[in-house]
């Protein structure tokens, strides 16, 4: 194909590929008066007539914004259509956006010396438009660093993909994993082409199958720009997110989500809770458990524990401690916690990272054994979001720093300060 | 309030119960007020000063996620519009739980979900510091429990 096209440059308007070609080229030129008008404003660096000289794959993506119009620009063209084939003339097109960049090796035809090509404006843009091709090329990763704006348009591209019907294979073949290849092979296309927008009808008519489906990818202009930023602003907020939750290391958006939300409600729960019974639930505890217990099975509880099942367990266990608090341990050791008092619990969470031990101490009546989640071992500490009560002995550190006021008139929760500190 | 006065002595259970919820009103005023300049806070605070009966909304509401059938080819575009389904589902659940969330987009979703987790962080020491003096004052004063 290079070699082709090269020849068809060559030849300075010669449709070497057809007549075709010509009318391809004629009416592109046509139909994008405007757009070439400015394109053709040189932006500053890039000096369409001079042999400006590659910069090779090394450049970075200073043009990319550059490109990026371009490619959007002729995305429009290409939607607007003109009834050519629509593989045809984009290429063209992005051809001659390429030449206009100045990336191509020098003007004038044949310039197959177009060598390393312009990898710069177009870098980030894998030439690629078959749909495999296309996910490869975005997903590898990008040496350049222009990763994000792969991510960016991997979300554009494969609609654009779609919309082009020819893809150009054999040239996404060439390099689509690496487009530093691709504008490799494409710069000496590009230098084929490098008739300016300027030059009239310089021939080439390229075989739709061309390099310049990259751009087409981008393009959608101001959507597809808009809807990458957006995506990378959101992605910006999930990682502050990340950082703010503990268990975040989670790569799956939907379980970050997961998390998110159970660290909320967690924390939620902790303020009702402690409002409700730590700081409210001065005296008299005892009753408070009595009572509790007893509302609770009358069908309606006052706190309304976020988790039903949770909350049984607490009812449960306040019951039981009415009647004999050996029954109760049983209970709680059934469901894998226990009772201990406070200052052991502290002791055991400051003298061991994880502790072991599934504790559950007296807090507040029903909120004894929610209290066993709620408080984290440290003020600062990042609270563990696990909220279950496991069967065998939970790995999270999660000893409640309720404090006994209600306790256990049976001394049990004599120290009455908060585990927390531990 | 209309807490069940059931046969055990109802008094103190409705007065814990009702001091209990005042507590949490005055957290969450106090919540609201700390970041007074967040939509999640302005939001918080039209929930508060609303009438009572529209304080307690019930936020849990299950809703089972959609099981799309399994896709007898493993279509890419099948699973991808499953997950982002899924996705889905949780960012409304998200918004649900953060006050004022229903009318934001995800972006400003997550920034005021961020923000709403500090504060609530903040506000979980604070009480747990106050109940820590307050247990201190009641056990140096002498047994109450």
């Amino acid at each position: 194909m290079s070699g082709s096209l090269n020849g068809n440059s060559a030849s300075s308007g010669g449709g070497a590929t057809g007549a075709g070609g010509d009318d391809f080229f004629d009416q592109m030129l046509s139909s994008l008066p405007s757009t070439w008008a400015d394109l053709a404003n040189p932006k500053s660096p890039w000096d369409m007539t001079s042999a400006a000289n590659p910069s090779g794959s090394g450049e970075d993506c200073g043009g990319y914004d550059e490109s990026a119009l371009l490619a959007s620009r002729l995305r429009q063209h290409q939607i607007s259509g003109s009834g050519s084939p629509a593989g045809a003339k984009p290429m063209m097109l992005h051809q001659m956006l390429m030449s206009a960049a100045g990336r191509a090796p020098g003007g004038g035809a044949g310039a197959g010396a177009g060598g390393a090509g312009d990898p710069s404006g177009f870098f980030p843009l894998p030439l690629s438009l078959g749909r495999d091709d296309v996910e490869g090329a975005f997903k590898s990763p990008n040496g350049t660093g222009a990763e994000g704006l792969f991510n960016g348009f991997g979300g554009g591209l494969p609609g654009a993909a779609q919309a082009n019907n020819q893809p150009p294979f054999h040239h996404a073949q060439q390099g689509a994993p690496m487009p530093a290849q691709n504008f490799g092979g494409a710069a000496p296309n590009a230098g084929a082409q490098a008739p300016a927008p300027a030059a009239s009808g310089g021939g080439a008519a390229a075989p739709p199958r061309q390099r310049v489906r990259a751009r087409r990818g981008q393009a959608t202009d101001p959507h597809s720009i808009a809807e990458r930023l957006r995506r990378e602003r959101i992605a910006e907020r999930m990682k502050a997110l990340q950082e703010l939750v503990p268990n975040a290391n989670k790569t799956d958006k939907a379980s970050m989500l997961d998390e998110i939300i159970d660290y909320v409600k967690f924390l939620q729960l902790q303020v009702k809770v402690l409002s409700m019974s730590r700081l409210g639930g001065a005296a008299a505890v005892a009753p408070l458990v009595a009572n509790m217990s007893s509302e609770g099975q009358g069908g309606s509880n006052g706190a309304g524990g976020s988790d039903s099942s949770l909350t049984v367990t607490e009812q449960q266990v306040a019951k039981l401690m009415e009647e004999d608090m050996g029954s109760a341990m049983q209970y709680l050791q059934g469901k894998g916690l226990c009772l201990m008092p406070i200052s052991l619990a502290s002791a055991i969470s400051s003298a061991t990272c994880h502790p072991r031990a599934s504790a559950s101490h007296l807090g507040g009546g029903p909120a004894a054994a929610a209290a066993h989640h709620l408080i984290p071992p440290g003020p600062q500490a990042q609270p563990n979001s696990n909220n279950h009560v496991n069967p065998d002995g939970p790995s999270s550190p999660n000893l409640s720093g309720l404090t006994a006021q209600s306790a256990m008139a049976n001394g049990n929760a004599d120290s009455h300060k908060d585990a927390s500190s531990a | 309030m209309e807490s069940p006065l059931s046969e055990v002595s109802p008094h103190s259970q409705t007065i814990i119960e009702e001091r209990g919820k005042r507590i949490k009103l005055a957290a969450e005023i106090s919540l609201a007020r700390s970041s007074s300049g967040r939509h999640w806070a302005r939001a918080l605070r039209r929930r508060i000063y609303r009438k009572p009966s529209q304080r307690e909304c019930i936020v849990k509401k299950s809703t089972p996620p959609l099981k799309k059938e399994v896709p007898l080819v493993a279509e890419v575009v099948a699973d991808v519009a499953e997950e982002k389904e899924e996705i889905e589902d949780k960012v409304r659940a998200l918004q649900r739980l953060v006050p004022g969330g229903e009318e934001m987009e995800v972006d400003r979703l997550f920034e005021e979900t961020a923000d709403y987790i500090e504060a609530l962080r903040e506000q979980v020491g604070v009480m747990r510091a106050l109940a820590c003096i307050l247990d201190g004052m009641e056990s140096r004063d002498g047994d109450k429990l």
